[in-house]
């Protein structure tokens, strides 16, 4: 860990005052802890930012006698994750906003507004983003809180008859092509937009509250509800950190097992998008072939899991059940041989379009320097030419031992998005193939895992790459057997909110094209 | 004065049994050329796309268009608060009026054609234009901001196509030197047009399906963008007369196509009436090709492609034709 | 008289085609259901109650277009008495006054292209 020493050493004389402690990574999922004050956080803000960490996450914690603002952030080049911690007095919470400096954060601290009832100071767009205003308190505070009055006006921020010659429109939430309940306020100017807000919540069903309210196990089936195409990775990453801050072993078959139907879940949701974004375009055929080899799919992993969208196959320790050696690798197998010859297929038939091409080649460019300020990650950032995957930068499953090359594009526009997704595809099917044939014999789940769960005391952060890319969970228990706070970080949120910037100025349908391209899934951002 | 008389009355009888006969054989067109190509679009989109189709009402699904219409005529008749009144009902019938008067001059055959008026390709010309406006008066008075900006973009589209349109006409009189249809059909007796013309041919039916609002030109209701476009507030029957027309204007530029470039109902061994038909409706097929094959163009990709590629390209071309026909 | 003849058919048609219009929008009337929930007569903008009216000021950026083709438009329509006198072999004073004719319209295209009509670009205020 040499970025993080080598961070300690450059810290300490920076900010004397300031406690930095190093944190054993294999148990708590971060290798620094920094508790900031409400005076030098931004100062310590800033120098994160000189060293080009992207901010991961960012989010509250309500421990009644405090609130706990928590900042992820890490490298690009190298994992070092730093937790830069912020207390607030409960009663007049008010916090100084990194907006300037990290633009994703606009967002999440509209999120923390609403959840926690957190003021930011300088904050330009302090409104509601997923609440509506039948919610007179903040919801994810443990105690009752009231939504004091002048904040219920914070709702609306669109004014249609500001300016002459530009309009607002709806662009969802019942859209053909926000993929289910996004809502995006345009500012139009013509054909042209002048500025695009995305709106969410409708689809928002607090997951976040009900991990406090459930017992770890209890809650295992919700995340799959989330991220309904990649369910499988989703189960993943909240299995992982149970098992990492309960420390429970994993067998090496599970591993392997678990890393091979990720892979294939990976896949039907590459394909799903396959079909939804031509659909966007205008073209509706692909998507008919797309689903037609999901299908294949959707059969095999029905086959392991017991279900066809939304699995949970993956328990503490291990797996709900063993695969059947035969039937499954046999499926698999045949599978893998013909979606290599669909990709072929595929091709020709979307790929060499002109009318394709011409649509989504140089729009909607999206630069390596945004990475920082935005968090995307997964395909987007990849197709910027930044070779970003959890499945390398912190290997967990059995990716360590496998190797597999990383695909990336050039300028980060639509096509390059597009070209990289469709080279993961033949990824995960080598991927699959080198799983299938490493294999272990042996058990596929842990015996001693107790029927009730009750972590130590303690926090945990663990990342997944899932279709759309990062996505963490972290966990705070306070050793009962339900956890005390439990935060997602999704993919799509941050992916979603370079949106407005690339949206700018440009046509409506490159605006769609664009949207089309990040592959958002509206259940994983509003939760 | 008493001979006048017997020959108005006698010339508007003859015209008036013409036009009887006319009429009910153009509903038949009409309604029997939506009925099918409803079934055929989702057959054929069926069949691309690796699926069935409709199969469940009647044989092979033939009737399926039936149950659709009865489910049409019981749909609600959806008028929105804030729309334009007038405009909004003046709309789907508007959209009908060229639609109908098209078929006046379409020869199906030597004989069978309503009325062969000698300015014939001036008359398509001239009412294809009201089909634009129905659309424009449509999503103007929906108050709703997809159907305006559908409604626009329908106008810009259809005046940037209009010209290719024309100019890709405008050789084909050259060789004939008529505008009458029957004339045009008649003249192809030998060789059809479209050996002569193949650019100008390729011109007018990309113009065609651009006029007619079909992907990859379907940007007016590009429901990716725009939900439904122009006709986003309409509903039940009123849907269906936009529906209705669309359907007949691909029958009717399939129609002039084959009239002006394929020989018209010119053909051995079967009767006229049948080479029309099954030359239209192969053409028709190419257009729901393109509609489950081609993704949607962008809107300045669209416009320029008129402006920068066909409108200079059918101009050399009718020089071209222009010289040729002087050696 | 004659182009009464003529057009005799034309007017007929439209006007049934106005009747056929007509008489299912009637039929249907009479057969569909009504409805009146709280919101069922508000304009559909997704799911969500517009901003405003539709009656905007709305900025066609092609309008340039639109000026094109009404010069366009017209003069392309002088080609067609042209077309129909235009006489095959000998003659050639005809084919030297179409090429003229044509040069002059596609100048209007030329100039149009020269002054970036035809180039889209991302527009970005402030």
């Amino acid at each position: 860990m040499a970025l993080a020493t080598k961070i300690i050493e450059e810290f300490k004389p920076e900010f004397k005052s300031v406690d930095i402690a190093e944190v054993p990574y294999e148990k708590q999922g971060y290798h620094l802890a920094i508790e900031a004050r409400t005076g030098n956080l931004l100062n310590i803000i800033d120098f994160l930012d000189r060293r080009d960490f992207y901010i991961i996450d960012l989010f509250c914690v309500d421990y009644q006698e405090y609130l706990e603002l928590v900042y992820f952030f890490s490298t690009h080049r190298e994992l070092c994750r730093i937790k830069v911690t912020l207390k607030l007095d409960p009663e007049k919470p008010v916090a100084p906003t990194i907006s300037n400096v990290y633009t994703i954060a606009r967002w999440y601290e509209r999120e923390i507004h609403e959840f926690f009832g957190v003021y930011f100071e300088g904050h330009p767009n302090l409104t509601y983003l997923f609440l509506h205003e039948e919610i007179g308190h903040y919801p994810l505070r443990k105690k009752h809180v009231a939504v004091p009055d002048h904040d219920k006006k914070l709702l609306n921020s669109f004014k249609p008859h500001e300016e002459e010659n530009s309009f607002f429109i709806n662009l969802g939430p019942q859209h053909p092509s926000t993929h289910g309940v996004l809502r995006v306020v345009l500012k139009m100017d013509g054909e042209y937009l002048v500025s695009a807000e995305p709106v969410l919540g409708y689809l928002h069903r607090m997951h976040e509250k009900m991990a406090e309210n459930r017992s770890y196990m209890q809650f295992l089936p919700n995340p799959a509800r989330m991220d309904y195409p990649g369910a499988l990775l989703f189960n993943l990453a909240y299995v992982e950190a149970v098992e990492k801050l309960c420390g429970i072993e994993v067998p090496e078959r599970a591993k392997y097992i678990r890393t091979i139907t990720c892979e294939l879940n990976r896949i039907a949701s590459h394909l799903l998008w396959l079909g939804a974004f031509p659909a966007d375009l205008g073209a509706l055929t692909p998507f008919m072939y797309a689903f037609d080899d999901r299908e294949n799919i959707l059969d095999i992993l029905e086959d392991v899991t017991g279900s066809r969208l939304t699995y949970c196959y993956f328990r503490f320790g291990g797996l709900y059940n063993d695969i059947n050696e035969e039937t499954f690798i046999d499926a698999t197998k045949r599978f893998i041989e013909r979606m290599r010859e669909r990709l072929v297929m595929y091709d020709k038939l979307i790929t060499g379009n002109v009318i394709f091409i011409n649509r989504i080649k140089n729009i909607g460019i999206l630069e390596q320097g945004q990475a920082k300020k935005y968090g995307f990650s997964g395909p987007v950032i990849r197709s910027t030419g930044m070779p970003f995957d959890m499945r390398k930068v912190d290997p967990y499953a059995a990716y360590g031992s496998i190797d597999f090359e990383i695909p990336t594009g050039h300028i980060g526009d639509n096509m390059d998005r597009y070209l990289v997704r469709m080279k993961e595809i033949e990824v995960s099917l080598n991927i699959i193939e080198e799983g299938i044939k490493r294999l272990p014999s042996g058990p596929f789940k842990t015996e001693k895992v107790p029927k009730k769960l009750k972590p130590p005391k303690g926090d945990i952060y663990n990342a997944v790459e899932s279709t759309r890319g990062e996505t963490g969970v972290y966990i705070v228990s306070d050793e009962s057997d339900t956890p005390y706070r439990m935060r997602w970080r999704v993919p799509s949120y941050s992916n979603l909110m370079t949106f407005p910037h690339l949206a700018r100025g440009v046509l409506i349908a490159d605006a769609i094209a664009t949207l089309g391209s990040y592959d958002i899934v509206v259940p994983e951002i509003d939760r | 004065m008493c001979d006048t008389i017997i020959n108005i009355v006698n010339i508007v009888g003859k015209e008036v049994v013409r036009t009887v006969v006319g009429l009910i054989g153009v509903f038949i067109v009409v309604l029997g050329n939506a009925i099918m190509l409803t079934w055929t679009e989702r057959k054929v989109a069926g069949h691309i796309q690796r699926r069935i189709g409709p199969k469940e009402v009647g044989p092979f699904g033939l009737l399926q268009s039936f149950a659709d219409s009865v489910k049409l005529l019981g749909k609600e008749l959806l008028t929105p608060a804030n729309v334009e009144k007038p405009l909004y009902y003046l709309a789907p019938t508007l959209i009908f009026v060229p639609v109908l008067v098209t078929f006046v001059v379409i020869p199906f055959d030597g004989f069978l054609q309503v009325k062969d008026i000698n300015t014939g390709i001036l008359v398509i010309l001239a009412f294809s234009s009201l089909t634009v406006l129905s659309i424009l008066i449509g999503g103007w008075g929906s108050d709703n901001k997809y159907s305006l900006i559908g409604a626009v973009r329908s106008v810009a589209q259809n005046i940037a196509y209009e010209i290719p349109l024309l100019l890709s006409l405008l050789p084909i009189i050259f060789m004939a030197n008529s505008f009458s249809l029957r004339d045009i059909a008649e003249a192809q007796r030998g060789v059809w047009f479209v050996v002569y013309q193949p650019i100008a041919f390729l011109i007018f039916f990309v113009a065609s399906v651009a006029e007619t609002n079909r992907t990859p030109f379907d940007l007016p209701e590009a429901e990716s963008e725009l939900v439904a476009g122009f006709h986003t507030e309409y509903s039940g029957m009123r849907f269906s007369l936009f529906f209705l027309a669309e359907y007949t204007n691909m029958f009717i530029v399939s129609a002039i196509a084959v009239t002006f470039f394929l020989g018209g109902y010119q053909g051995p061994v079967l009767p006229g009436v049948v080479w029309f038909f099954i030359k239209t409706y192969a053409l028709v097929f190419v257009l729901l090709w393109f509609r489950w094959t081609f993704p949607r163009v962008r809107f300045d990709q669209l416009l320029n492609f008129s402006w920068k590629i066909l409108i200079p390209v059918s101009f050399l071309n009718l020089l071209v034709t222009g010289g040729i026909l002087k050696i | 008289m004659q182009t009464l003849q003529e057009f005799f058919h034309v007017a007929v048609f439209a006007v049934v085609a106005v009747i056929f219009t007509v008489s299912p929008i009637v039929i249907a009337y009479l057969l569909a259901p009504r409805t009146a929930g709280k919101k069922t007569f508000v304009t559909y903008e997704c799911g969500i109650e517009p901003f405003g009216n539709a009656w905007i000021r709305y900025s066609v950026h092609y309008y340039i277009y639109a000026l094109i083709f009404i010069a366009f438009d017209v003069d392309v329509l002088y080609l067609f008495p042209i077309a129909l006198s235009y006489t095959k072999g000998g003659n050639a004073f005809e084919f030297y006054s179409l090429i003229v004719f044509v040069l002059i319209l596609a100048l209007a295209i030329v100039y149009a292209w020269g002054k970036g009509v035809f180039t889209w670009k991302r527009k970005i205020l402030s």
